[in-house]
């Protein structure tokens, strides 16, 4: 800045100096126009500093035309302003300036043509003539007396001298001479007395004289006025003799010489002026042209000057705008001047100031909204319930990973992926793909598309592969003019509450079915084989064989139901477990040797080609693969999967059953895998998500508690239970399939209670 | 580069010959133009007193001689000057002369003036020539005292004339540079003097 500062300064300084030095040269040059002799030494210099300054001129001059054409081409920000304000300023200033400069020079050539009239000269000339006219009687007086005192010389006898100084006085001679041949003076005499020296006659005065003709002329005299000098041969020309001159000069009084001399003064005077004339008006014009081209450049150069001042204002506020436009608020333009451009300058600032302000305001705010928004997505993203809020047209604001888990199948929907995948589609879009979702979303749309803004409902929805139960609640969210600015879906999934209210139902029932129909039991028995017993014998063999028939019908049938009931208070009871370390491995070999020769023995003629075969994973039975279990539970669990297994099998052809035990090891801890599977009918799709419950069976015979029981056994291990479909490969039922993961460990069950409950949710079917 | 060199050669010897085509050029031109010149001088020593005699060429156009007519002055100077040689150095000098003669037209009494501007002396003549005339030579000017002068060194005499018919004044002769003007300069004409 300091710099910049310094610059202008210099830059103004010399400015100033050009001016008035090129302004005292012209001026210099037009007073020399007039007084010759004063400035001639300073000419050199006049015309040194007018070149100098038009050659610096037209150099600056040049330099800006070629940065605005460079400008101009590079469609610089106020170029063509720039041009546009020269052009302007330019031709305002010159165009004035030749219109002078016309008139100045017609004016210069006719003022100076009309000094010089023909008159002037003829009567300057006239002037002279007259002058000669008056000398020329003096000067032939002169001669007459000249002549006289030749003849008095001549006829003399005296002394010449003293004939010379007696005669002078009388002729009004300032002096008088006699010279001999060869120039030497014989007698002089002179109104001067001292140190007198006499004039000598010219050769031409000789050779006129010689020639017999008389000589007389009016002579100037150094420093103003006129002498006359008349010369005359003493006696006659003669040959043998030495010719002798005389030679008179007189005064021409002062008065008569001083006229004379302005006569001729003045003609000389007019006689220079006139040879001066074309020079004159050359010179002037020189002149005039030298001011007008330095007056064109210095206006070109000030229009440039000028129109850059303005421009440059102009400039670094469009600069600014775009910096601003840009997002660059940091901008700050300097404040050149105080007119008008630099209160807009000023309010740039200002307004640019306020921008930064209300930007990083803004940011502020921004920042603490998003702040509170990270806390809220943090809070729903833990949250168990799904939150689902909605745009007023039903797409999808915001979603949280709880809403995601429910409203997706266990087995993972490809539809549903991210919680980022959903937000900004429609409901329908987001929903695609993912049956679940699709049918929450036709609920919510039913009820949206009614108006209903703010209702509750229970949800039911149900897959191929999963069945839940949602508890629903909507809500608008405020918005302008009545029109509700969204919607808020708060969803809970409460299939694992309702199963567990169904559990503890179930229970209860077994229990009460257990005491209150077991007890009747003993006696129908008892008093159904008493009946036998009194009567059988006093009875025909009819009636006996009819009563041997009921009773024993009583009996077995209370047998059935003793059992049913006993199967009932099983279910029913507290557990209490009796866990022991034990080989998993060697359990299961048991149990299908159990079985195996239950197939050689009573099966083995109706389904002789039933094949069983048993995988055991080696790695099971070793210590660290040892199962903490309660066994007589898990060998009832087996016992209940493969009788069920068995009675899907009945009476099928190519029956295969398949057991296998593999050792998994799993982020909590290793699990042992118990998988058994058949080829029969599989599941049927009616009792899917029912198939643990009790009491649900499909079959003729059979309590419907098997599965449940199975279920209850793995629930109290901790573990967690799967059964599905074998599906072929075109999607036909291939047979079932039930999967027991047992934790290996008792301590980690505390998880697996979770899992267990999970296990209701998958697909089951009922086959107790 | 035998090639380059051939033509940087060639180049070089054509320039050569235009200088010397322009430098003998302007010379003859001078030549013509050369209106003055210093046809003898010498110095005597009379009564101890060095006086200067010298002999001038000097041609007068048509065009000057009108414009004296019409009243221009023409002015003739000379500048005689004496330096002592020195061997190893710049010579010294000792004194110079300078003479201002004018020819001018007196218009009332149809002569011709020639003064003599230092001593304010002048002459009038009936023709331009005869007072030219007196221009061309210069008879026994006093220059400087003998004994001034050591008998023991060595003194060159330099002359030379300068010759000017004023049409212009001098502002006008500086503003209007290119026009024809008569001003004249002689060469120095220099000789050795032995006091």
């Amino acid at each position: 800045m300091a710099t910049q500062a310094v610059k202008r300064g210099v830059v103004a300084a010399l400015v100033v100096i050009g001016i008035a030095l090129w302004l005292t040269a012209a001026f210099l040059m037009a007073q020399s126009v007039q007084n010759s002799a004063r400035f001639s030494a300073l000419h050199v210099w006049i015309l040194l500093i007018n070149a100098a300054g038009l050659v610096t001129l037209i150099v600056l001059i040049a330099a800006r035309i070629l940065r605005l054409v460079r400008a101009w081409r590079a469609r610089a920000i106020g170029s063509r302003l720039e041009a546009r304000m020269v052009w302007t300023f330019g031709a305002l200033a010159i165009v004035p300036i030749f219109v002078l400069f016309y008139f100045s020079v017609e004016f210069i050539n006719r003022g100076i043509d009309s000094w010089f009239h023909v008159e002037v000269r003829q009567g300057l000339e006239d002037a002279l003539s007259l002058s000669r006219a008056a000398f020329d009687v003096r000067m032939r007086e002169s001669l007459e007396r000249t002549q006289f005192i030749a003849r008095e010389v001549e006829q003399s006898d005296r002394n010449l001298i003293n004939v010379v100084s007696q005669l002078r006085p009388g002729v009004g001679a300032s002096e008088l001479t006699v010279f001999g041949g060869s120039g030497r003076i014989l007698a002089t005499s002179s109104e001067r007395r001292d140190d007198f020296l006499p004039l000598r006659p010219s050769t031409e005065i000789v050779w006129q004289v010689r020639q017999g003709r008389p000589y007389v002329n009016l002579e100037p005299i150094a420093g103003g006025g006129y002498f006359i000098r008349a010369a005359v041969a003493i006696g006659a020309a003669n040959a043998s003799s030495e010719q002798r001159l005389l030679q008179a000069v007189y005064p021409v009084e002062g008065r008569l010489g001083e006229l004379a001399d302005t006569v001729e003064t003045a003609y000389q005077d007019y006689a220079e002026k006139a040879r001066l004339r074309e020079p004159l008006k050359t010179s002037f014009k020189l002149t005039l042209t030298l001011v007008l081209m330095m007056a064109t450049f210095a206006a070109l150069y000030g229009a440039f000057w000028a129109a850059r001042r303005l421009v440059q204002p102009i400039q670094s506020l469009v600069k600014g705008t775009r910096a601003v436009a840009q997002g660059d608020l940091d901008t700050r333009l300097p404040l050149t001047s105080h007119d008008e451009l630099g209160m807009l300058v000023h309010s740039f600032n200002d307004m640019t100031k306020r921008l930064l302000r209300a930007r990083s305001d803004a940011q502020q705010s921004q920042a603490a909204v998003e702040a509170e928004r990270a806390n809220l997505a943090v809070i729903l993203a833990r949250l168990s319930t799904g939150v689902i809020s909605l745009q007023p047209d039903l797409s999808v604001r915001t979603v949280n990973q709880a809403a995601i888990a429910i409203l997706s199948g266990d087995g993972g929907d490809p539809g549903l992926r991210g919680e980022s995948d959903l937000i900004g589609k429609s409901l329908d879009a987001a929903a695609a793909g993912a049956p679940l979702f699709e049918q929450f979303v036709l609920v919510c749309r039913t009820h949206l598309e009614h108006g209903e803004a703010e209702w509750r409902e229970q949800i039911a929805l149900s897959s191929d592969t999963a069945r839940r139960t949602l508890i629903c609640a909507c809500t608008a969210l405020p918005g302008e003019a009545e029109r509700p600015s969204g919607y808020v879906l708060v969803f809970d999934d409460i299939t694992a509450l309702l199963q567990a209210q169904r559990d503890a139902a179930w229970g209860e029932v077994a229990r009460r079915l257990a005491h209150e129909i077991k007890n009747p039991l003993t006696p129908i028995r008892l008093s159904a084989e008493r009946l036998r017993h009194k009567l059988l014998e006093g009875m025909n063999p009819n009636d006996a064989q009819i009563l041997e028939r009921a009773t024993h019908t009583i009996v077995q049938q209370v047998e059935a139901m003793k059992e049913m009931v006993n199967a009932f208070s099983e279910y029913a009871r507290t557990p209490k477990m009796d866990l022991s370390s034990f080989d998993l491995n060697q359990l299961v070999a048991e149990v299908t040797d159990l079985y195996r020769a239950q197939d050689r023995g009573a099966h083995a003629a109706q389904t002789a080609k039933r094949h069983l075969s048993v995988i055991l994973d080696p790695q099971l039975g070793e210590a660290p693969g040892a199962i903490e279990a309660d066994r007589g539970r898990l060998r009832q669990l087996l016992h209940n999967l493969l009788a069920n297994a068995c009675e899907a099998l009945e009476g099928r052809e190519e029956a295969r059953l398949q057991v296998e035990t593999r050792l998994t090891i799993r982020s909590g801890g290793s699990v042992a895998e118990l998988i058994v599977e058949d080829n029969g009918p599989g599941f049927a799709p009616d009792v899917a998500g029912r198939l643990f419950d009790p009491y649900v069976t499909t079959k003729p015979k059979g309590t419907g508690l098997g599965l449940a029981i199975v279920k209850k056994i793995i629930e109290e291990h901790g573990g967690k239970i799967e059964a599905q479909n074998v599906t072929g490969n075109a999607g036909e039922s291939n047979g079932a399939r039930v999967r027991v993961e047992l934790p290996l460990v008792a301590a980690n069950r505390a998880a697996g209670t979770r899992a267990s409950r999970e296990a209701v949710l998958e697909p089951r079917r009922e086959r107790a | 580069m035998p090639g380059q060199g051939g033509i940087a050669a060639t180049f070089r010897r054509r320039l050569v010959d235009g200088v010397c085509v322009w430098l003998a050029l302007t010379a003859s031109v001078h030549a013509d133009e050369d209106r003055l010149s210093v046809r003898s001088a010498a110095i005597e020593t009379v009564q101890g007193v060095l006086l200067l005699n010298a002999e001038f060429d000097i041609v007068l156009p048509e065009g000057a001689r009108r414009a004296i007519r019409d009243g221009v002055e023409l002015t003739l100077d000379v500048d005689l000057r004496l330096y002592r040689e020195r061997s190893f150095w710049f010579d010294d000098s000792v004194a110079s002369l300078a003479q201002r003669y004018e020819v001018s037209f007196h218009a009332l009494t149809e002569r011709y003036v020639v003064r003599n501007l230092n001593s304010d002396a002048q002459s009038t003549y009936a023709t331009l020539e005869e007072a030219v005339e007196q221009l061309r030579s210069i008879h026994s000017l006093p220059v400087l005292d003998r004994s001034l002068l050591d008998p023991e060194e060595r003194y060159e005499a330099r002359l030379r004339a300068m010759l000017d018919v004023h049409t212009l004044p001098g502002s006008l002769r500086m503003v209007l540079f290119w026009t024809d003007d008569w001003e004249q300069h002689s060469d120095w004409y220099a000789w050795p003097l032995k006091p």
